[in-house]
């Protein structure tokens, strides 16, 4: 659709492609496939998983990948009214002609701009609506750990890291593309490789696109990991954008995994156990990164970067290297109590970002956050020392045995930042401290994944405490949306009923609703109550004793584990990090001690 | 300093001027231009280009110039062998200072190409234009009208496209403004619109690029 007049929409760069660094992907691989983001492009864009599949994919000769991004409203709109559908960016291909069709799902919300997508596409939603003419649809991502919720709409459901399963996926699809296999031969022998599950070969029943139900006695999908990531696939170039993304930087992956625990932390557990890859090959990743992507900025991920157990030879390794002197240099998701002035060193001194997520040591331990008032202020004292003025305090608020008291102790941690701040500082700039809460969200696969979720009377009124403490402070104070929470919390730990509450919210008009001013809560709360659901119920404590709608997921972490450390959550009992001693998660790993 | 005349075709047509400034960074980095930067809080490449093209418009004349040290030959081969899609160097000339484009240009021709052009009236429109001619477009979501006779300098048919010279830089008439205007006062259907900037000139009618050669001899 190169002959689209692209000026009528805003912002035509995120669908025209032509990027330097884009694939012309091979049209002829036996496995064509469209990985979709939905998000928009500068959102999609950013995503280090989606980068890594796109070249991966695209260097096996089986297989070709190309992009596909939920349009701005004003583009799908006239999408619609034009009578034209959704293509992909590279080749502008619509996606019903590739031979499948991935959606990577980051979070919950993102959920109802898969059907948005589909229906831009022309693809029915439901798997049985979809004839041997459509590609097949297969989700991926950390949400579909449990894939309940979205069950009905997919024909297969990627368990793991895409390194694994989707070089897996491209060898079978050439056998089959051989064999002339259908849909259901298809997906019949996908289900016997690791880490895939056919929702259509399951389904005993539904009425009507409601009471879908399905068969999963003695089924255990195991999640697929990487083993070995120093030797794992990574792409020495990106994607670099024509316009600004919201994370426009070149990306190292230093590990994969956290060692630390956090109790409501799901990326915490699900992406057990730590791998991490070699400094030497890091610091490779990064100068090939710089060359080839032409950024000057460069981030080093991870789930808790000062946990990189080479992290020091990494930094003056690269600090040292001539060709990355203009190169700025940030490190995302640095724990507190390892924080040291000397990082920061030579970058400029803007703002630092902190995740207290308490307000007391109590309820710090309770949810195994292991950073002490000590390391808290201790860092601080040596960042305002060094001149930095701009603080971000990040919290949660609704999290098991909260109490006024630990409400109140965000502000009074906040208060005392301040304090600090004048007593510490070089300079006469005043301190700009930001602190925000969001609502704390209980997520499968997590020790809090049988909590409820705080109702909405109570979370405001938490809200109108801290809000109240904090006023005439100097303090800026903002919160995340219950509304939103609420929803990103019923999907999250939901059920195959959810599936029907999607689309129809869909039809009621929900879509971008990870955008504050897009998300639609009238759409859901009517498509629940269509429904016959209630979000209280749905968010509500489940009973240990219950099934989940996840069981048949294998993450590694057994149930045991989860319930001990529920356990030691309610009596302030922290658990010392993977690299300390072992507490029997069931993941196997030989992390370094 | 060095000047370098390039084309911006489909699809990066489709990148507002703003963001050109991120894209051309990348490709003197990649590029390995030895750039000079500015020395301030935030140091950046120094960068400066010839007036903005409307988003949509492809352009066979745009021009930036950098403040590297690197010598003419071979420059434009590790250019191109680096650039996005629809980005196409075709020249580079030193320069002793920066030429200040986005100053000197005063006009750029354009090459306009639609469905309606049969049925255009080209000697009319001439003639109208002389008189005191106004078109009506919207400024920021409200519809406006302004007579633009003083920033239209010549109009032609010329095989089944209409080449226009309108001002550009400082005082400036978009090309796809114009064309709309035009056709909607003649009630003809504004569609399949190309248009594509061919050249620049400075206020004395030069062309940019003789300008540019002849002030990389005598400055």
């Amino acid at each position: 659709m190169s002959n689209y007049d692209y000026t009528k929409v805003s912002k035509p760069a995120r669908y025209v492609g032509g990027e330097y660094g884009s694939i012309e992907p091979n049209k002829n691989a036996a496995m064509r496939m469209c990985l979709c983001f939905p998000d928009v492009y500068e959102v999609g864009m950013s995503n280090l998983g989606t980068r890594i599949l796109y070249y991966m994919l695209n260097e096996n000769p089986l297989a070709s990948c190309e992009r596909c991004y939920t349009p701005w409203k004003d583009y799908g709109e006239q999408l619609k009214s034009s009578g034209n559908v959704l293509t992909s960016i590279e080749t502008h291909t619509p996606l019903i002609d590739f031979d499948i069709v991935g959606f990577s799902f980051q979070y919950e919300l993102s959920y109802s701009n898969m059907l948005y997508m589909m229906d831009l596409a022309g693809i029915p939603f439901y798997a049985h609506q979809r004839g041997e003419e459509y590609p097949l649809i297969i989700f991926g991502g950390p949400c579909v750990v449990n894939p309940a919720p979205v069950l009905p709409f997919a024909d297969i459901i990627n368990i793991g890291e895409g390194e694994i399963t989707l070089t897996n996926l491209a060898k079978l699809f050439e056998r089959g593309k051989k064999e002339k296999w259908n849909k259901k031969e298809m997906m019949t022998e996908v289900e016997k490789l690791d880490g895939f599950y056919c929702p259509p070969l399951h389904l005993i029943s539904h009425n009507e696109n409601r009471d879908f139900e399905y068969d999963n006695k003695g089924i255990k999908v195991v999640k697929q990991k990487v083993k070995d990531l120093d030797a794992s696939f990574f792409p020495n170039k990106a994607i670099v954008p024509n316009l600004e993304i919201i994370h426009d930087r070149a990306v190292a992956e230093l590990f994969r995994g956290c060692a630390n625990g956090c109790r409501f932390c799901q990326a915490g557990f699900i992406y057990r156990p730590v791998r991490e890859r070699k400094a030497t090959t890091v610091q490779k990743m990064c100068l090939d990164l710089f060359k080839n992507t032409g950024y000057d900025e460069l981030s080093l991920n991870s789930l808790s970067t000062s946990d990189y157990s080479e992290l020091h030879e990494l930094i003056s390794g690269l600090h040292n290297e001539p060709q990355l002197k203009n190169v700025k240099l940030s490190l995302p998701s640095l724990r507190l109590n390892t924080f040291e002035g000397s990082f920061a060193d030579g970058n400029r001194k803007s703002s630092l970002t902190f995740a207290p997520e308490a307000g007391t040591q109590r309820l710090r331990n309770v949810i195994n956050k292991n950073i002490t008032e000590d390391d808290i202020f201790g860092s601080l004292a040596v960042a305002f020392a060094e001149g930095y003025c701009t603080v971000k305090l990040y919290f949660m608020l609704g999290l098991p045995t909260e109490t006024e008291e630990d409400v109140m102790g965000i502000a009074d941690l906040a208060i005392r930042v301040r304090e600090l701040f004048f007593k510490k500082r070089t300079n006469k700039k005043d301190l700009r401290l930001n602190v925000s809460a969001s609502i704390f969200i209980p997520k499968p696969f997590t020790p809090f994944q049988w909590e409820a979720f705080i109702s909405e009377e109570e979370a405001m009124r938490r809200v109108k405490m801290l809000r109240d403490a904090l006023r005439s402070k100097n303090i800026n104070f903002a919160w995340h949306d219950w509304t939103s929470s609420i929803m990103e919390a019923v999907f999250a730990r939901g059920d195959v009923r959810l599936a029907p509450v999607l689309e129809k919210a869909y039809r009621y008009g929900a879509k971008m609703d990870g955008w504050a001013e897009f998300f639609n809560y009238e759409a859901y709360m009517k498509a629940l109550e269509d429904c016959g659901l209630s979000a209280d119920k749905l968010t509500a404590e489940i009973s240990e004793n219950a099934e989940l709608p996840w069981s048949f997921v294998d993450t590694g972490i057994t149930k045991e584990f989860l319930l001990r450390e529920r356990k030691k959550a309610y009596q302030a009992v922290t658990t010392p990090s993977c690299y300390k001693q072992c507490s029997a998660c069931g993941v196997k790993c030989e992390v370094k001690k | 300093m060095i000047t370098l005349k390039y084309e911006k075709r489909f699809p990066l047509s489709m990148i507002s001027h703003i963001d050109m400034l991120r894209v051309m960074n990348r490709v003197f980095s990649r590029a390995k231009l030895e750039t000079e930067y500015s020395a301030g809080y935030n140091p950046h490449a120094l960068i400066f280009f010839s007036p903005a093209l409307s988003l949509g418009a492809e352009s066979v004349c745009e021009y930036v110039t950098v403040a590297a040290k690197d010598e003419e030959k071979g420059i434009i081969e590790r250019l191109n062998a680096v650039s996005p899609k629809g980005m196409v160097f075709v020249d580079a000339i030193k320069q002793p200072k920066n030429p200040n484009l986005a100053a000197v240009v005063t006009s750029a021709l354009y090459e306009i190409r639609y469905s309606a052009i049969e049925e255009t009236n080209v000697e009319l429109l001439s003639k109208q234009i002389k008189e005191g001619y106004e078109i009506t477009y919207l400024e920021k979501g409200e519809p406006c009208t302004k007579n633009v006779s003083d920033m239209v300098f010549g109009v032609e048919k010329k095989g089944n496209a209409l080449l226009c010279t309108l001002a550009c830089g400082n005082k400036n008439l978009k090309a796809d403004r114009f064309i709309k205007g035009v056709l909607e006062n003649m009630q003809l259907p504004c569609e399949e619109l190309s248009i594509t900037k061919l050249d620049m000139f400075t206020a004395d009618g030069m062309s940019i690029e003789k300008f540019l050669k002849l002030k990389a001899v005598f400055d």
